[in-house]
């Protein structure tokens, strides 16, 4: 009596350790063809200096809207192409100097059918002298979507960034 | 924790931690209570691998509460043994005493050895002195459960995003933004808080965010109609001094 009991233990704990890494490393082989994500980005500089939104920047209906709408005027500085990987993160030279790090973090597969896989990209500015101005800023994106890391002064208004993973 | 700043206006400042997986388990026990109760429901409603979590969580949960409760009636199986003990070792003590004024004869208590010489060591083998094996079953669905909580737990964390010790997330309203006027009611951005009404589905959700010693702000920007759920995150975070760095 005893001895199917305990081997039904066994089998459990074996079937679980068993069957953890194999999903395990099929999720990994998975996520290895995502290792790698391509992303735009943009800068802007919002001033108030009543030329209005740059055409260059194309359709952003958010730059009307607070708190980007503190500014009237809004113009291209940089368009981007980068890619990220989980090993090796992309920097940008931002106007000010300052240097833009963004890595691909992390590859969620969506858990429903029909959903899109979301991306979980970090982000940070360091100063020249290699001090952080955002240590760390990390976000679950959708590809398509864009988030935008703004305020920092420059030349008499802010930059605004726009990061936007590609499909 | 409400602050009033950035040019007069009421903003809602609060720590967006990603909760931990002892607290994924004190919400799923119910100890889960006060503000941290709050961010963890609202951090569920965004993040759709903690509500795997906790589902697998409160399955685990109730499938060991359920053989916790099942009924391993100890205490009465000692009281029934005994009871069977005694009806075969009633002896004279257990009779109703005798007179005093009569002659009495002592008699020693009868001892009967625990295996029964008739029965032999067979006999006894097919009568265990006590029934375990319920408690044996018991132990059995208890690791059937735990195995199956352990499988579904690995499962979760391989698409888990959120490295322990992650550094704390702070919404915070910042203290001044520069030539910032103060939006108008109507067009007024939906910051962090107002995300907690559920009515707006962030397109990014902020996982976590440092803003080191500065103040720094998480807006959620409706980008159509204002009908439109669709929103775009902006994190505001400003420099220190006015003109900053050129």
């Amino acid at each position: 009596m005893r001895l199917p009991l305990i081997a039904l233990i066994v089998a459990a704990f074996g079937l679980s350790l068993g069957h953890g890494p194999s999903v395990a490393h099929a999720q990994d082989a998975a996520a290895q063809a995502d290792t790698s994500v391509s992303m735009e980005i943009v800068v802007l500089h919002g001033t108030n200096d009543g030329t209005g939104i740059d055409p260059k920047i194309g359709k952003m209906p958010e730059l009307a809207k607070p708190p980007f709408s503190s500014y009237n005027s809004y113009k291209l500085l940089d368009r981007s192409k980068q890619t990220s990987s989980k090993a090796s993160p992309s920097t940008l030279k931002l106007p000010n100097d300052r240097v833009l790090k963004v890595s691909l973090k992390d590859v969620v597969q969506p858990s429903k059918k029909g959903e899109p896989k979301r991306y979980v990209i970090s982000a940070s500015i360091q100063k020249p002298g290699g001090s952080d101005f955002l240590p760390l800023l990390e976000v679950n994106a959708k590809a398509g979507e864009t988030f935008f890391v703004a305020g920092q002064n420059h030349k008499g208004g802010v930059l605004v960034i726009g990061i936007k993973v590609n499909p | 924790m409400t602050t009033k700043t950035m040019n007069g206006e009421a903003h809602e400042t609060r720590t967006k931690r990603p909760p931990t997986d002892l607290e994924l388990m004190m919400y799923v026990d119910g100890e889960l209570e006060g503000e941290r109760l709050r961010e963890v429901r609202l951090a569920l409603s965004r993040d759709s691998v903690l509500r795997s979590k906790v589902a697998a969580l409160s399955l685990t949960s109730s499938i060991v509460r359920e053989n916790a409760e099942s009924d391993i009636d100890l205490a009465d199986g000692i009281m029934a043994r005994i009871a069977a003990d005694k009806s075969t070792t009633h002896d004279a003590r257990d009779a109703a005493p005798a007179p005093l004024d009569a002659p009495v004869e002592r008699k020693d208590a009868e001892v009967k050895p625990l295996l029964r010489p008739g029965l032999g060591k067979t006999a006894a083998k097919s009568a265990p002195s006590n029934d375990n094996s319920r408690g044996i079953f018991a132990l059995a669905a208890v690791a059937v459960a735990a195995a199956a909580g352990l499988m579904i737990w690995g499962r979760m964390d391989v698409g888990t995003p959120h490295p322990q010790g992650a550094p704390v997330a702070a919404v915070t309203t910042p203290a001044e933004l520069p030539a910032a006027p103060a939006p108008t009611p109507s067009e007024a951005p939906r910051a962090a808080s107002d995300a907690d009404d559920g009515d707006a589905e962030p397109g990014v959700a902020v996982a976590a965010v440092d803003f080191g010693a500065k103040i720094g702000t998480i807006f959620y920007v409706p980008t159509e109609a204002a009908t439109s759920n669709h929103t775009t995150t902006v994190v505001w975070l400003a420099d220190d001094s006015a003109g900053g760095e050129q």
